[in-house]
């Protein structure tokens, strides 16, 4: 009968079974760190492939033209936000440390929201969710070019407002297809709704390939198409409206 | 095929320590490596497991037969939550064991090949071992001394993931 402790029990496992240990674990950091644990540890803990990983800063790892504008027109605004120290290192770099990821989560920061007063945390808001938009398209471009056995990739707030999920077709178009995006803002300061609804400076946001919408009034049809029957109750109300503003376009390319 | 009308054919394993266990067939059919033996029609009247002892053993039946009886997602759309919250918690039970019968049913699960049981031994193994020191990881896991990271190797690793180590 085996013994019921033996020193040599752990090492006995296999391989995969060891990995798999580590994919249920998933948080990069936790696993990073117990690289020190022991040799088979440091060299199983790259060939983990469900992985999470928690981004604490996500402005300065974009830098742009456009950010550097919007950085120095809200700097107040902004303030302990930009601390000017560059994210320890990117995504992608912390990535290339693992050699096959198939499933990845990112979870970003939440918004800016609740730390402001009304007036001004619109207008933040606002440009924090063009910049995070923008932000992640490029840091999932970065991802999904570097990592080819990726197969299921998740972008989340921490806070759950938002989730973007792609699955292996989803990648695979982005990979073939990298365009650059356009962000276009549609908003007003008072919305009113049937049944007495007023919705408070509502405001759309949609991301589209710079490709579309070369020709005139291309691109807004192509954003009527998106967002038609997309959200439901005074959403749909909202968004059917919105639609119809006129839209800023804030194209992002200039990386 | 529903799952009682085949209940009646018995297998027998017999652990390393010679302790024999008749089970149902349904039940001995959770593990892929011996649902490929009887198919290929190899399985004798009693199934030799040198490698798993009485101890291990039946725990692991233990699993099989919860699992053997319980609804399968497959089989049926709209099997009732309350079934899927029985077998989560019987699960979690299960798995309130010390670790070194934890390694042992792990080994025995893969070489029996029971995906489910393998998937809720490694889930449990991380639990115990998430956001400890690797000193405690060390002795949780009970590591061999010889494998530990020469202080050259530390210090490479620390350095190397730096952003990790603030």
């Amino acid at each position: 009968m085996l013994p019921s402790s033996k020193p040599d029990q752990f090492d006995a496992l296999p391989d995969p079974i060891i990995i798999s240990i580590f994919n249920f674990i998933s948080d990069i950091k936790t696993l990073t760190r117990s690289r020190l644990v022991s040799r088979r540890f440091n060299s199983l803990v790259s060939q983990s492939f469900s992985l999470s990983l928690r981004v604490d800063r996500v402005i300065s790892a974009v830098d742009s033209a456009l950010l550097t504008f919007f950085k120095s027109v809200f700097k107040s605004l902004f303030r302990h936000h930009n601390h000017h120290s560059h994210f320890p290192e990117s995504p992608a770099a912390i990535l290339r440390k693992f050699e096959k990821v198939k499933e990845l989560t990112v979870e970003l920061p939440g918004g800016l929201g609740k730390e402001k007063e009304k007036a001004v945390t619109r207008v933040v808001w606002t440009i924090s969710s063009l910049i995070t938009a923008s932000a992640r398209h490029f840091m999932v471009r970065d991802i999904v070019a570097e990592n080819k056995a990726l197969s299921k990739l998740v972008v989340k707030d921490r806070e759950n407002e938002g989730v973007v999920v792609m699955n292996e077709l989803g990648i695979n178009e982005f990979r073939e297809n990298q365009n650059n995006v356009a962000n276009e803002m549609r908003h007003e300061a008072r919305l009113e709704l049937s049944n007495g609804v007023v919705m408070e400076g509502a405001t759309l946001v949609v991301v589209r390939p710079t490709n579309v919408g070369e020709a005139d009034g291309e691109g807004d049809k192509w954003d009527e198409n998106l967002v038609a029957n997309r959200f439901e109750g005074v959403y749909g109300e909202a968004v059917a409206k919105l639609i119809k503003r006129r839209s800023y376009l804030l194209e992002m390319n200039s990386f | 095929m529903s799952t009682s009308s085949s209940s009646s054919k018995k297998i027998v394993l017999k652990s390393a320590d010679n302790e024999t266990f008749e089970i149902d067939e349904i039940v001995a059919l959770e593990s892929q490596a011996i649902k490929n033996m009887i198919e290929d029609e190899c399985a004798d009247n009693v199934i030799p497991l040198g490698n798993i002892d009485s101890k291990t053993l039946s725990k692991i039946i233990e699993y099989c037969k919860k699992h053997a009886e319980s609804p399968k997602k497959d089989d049926n759309a709209d099997i009732d939550e309350k079934a899927v919250e029985d077998l989560k918690s019987f699960d979690a039970e299960f798995a309130k064991v010390d670790m070194p019968l934890i390694q042992d049913i792990l080994m025995a699960a893969n070489f029996l090949n029971i995906d489910n049981l393998i998937g809720l031994m490694c889930r449990t193994i991380a639990d115990r071992i998430k956001g400890k020191t690797p000193e405690e990881i060390r002795k949780i896991l009970n590591i061999n001394k010889n494998d530990l990271l020469s202080p050259e190797q530390e210090a490479k690793a620390r350095e190397e993931n730096s952003w990790a180590f603030d």
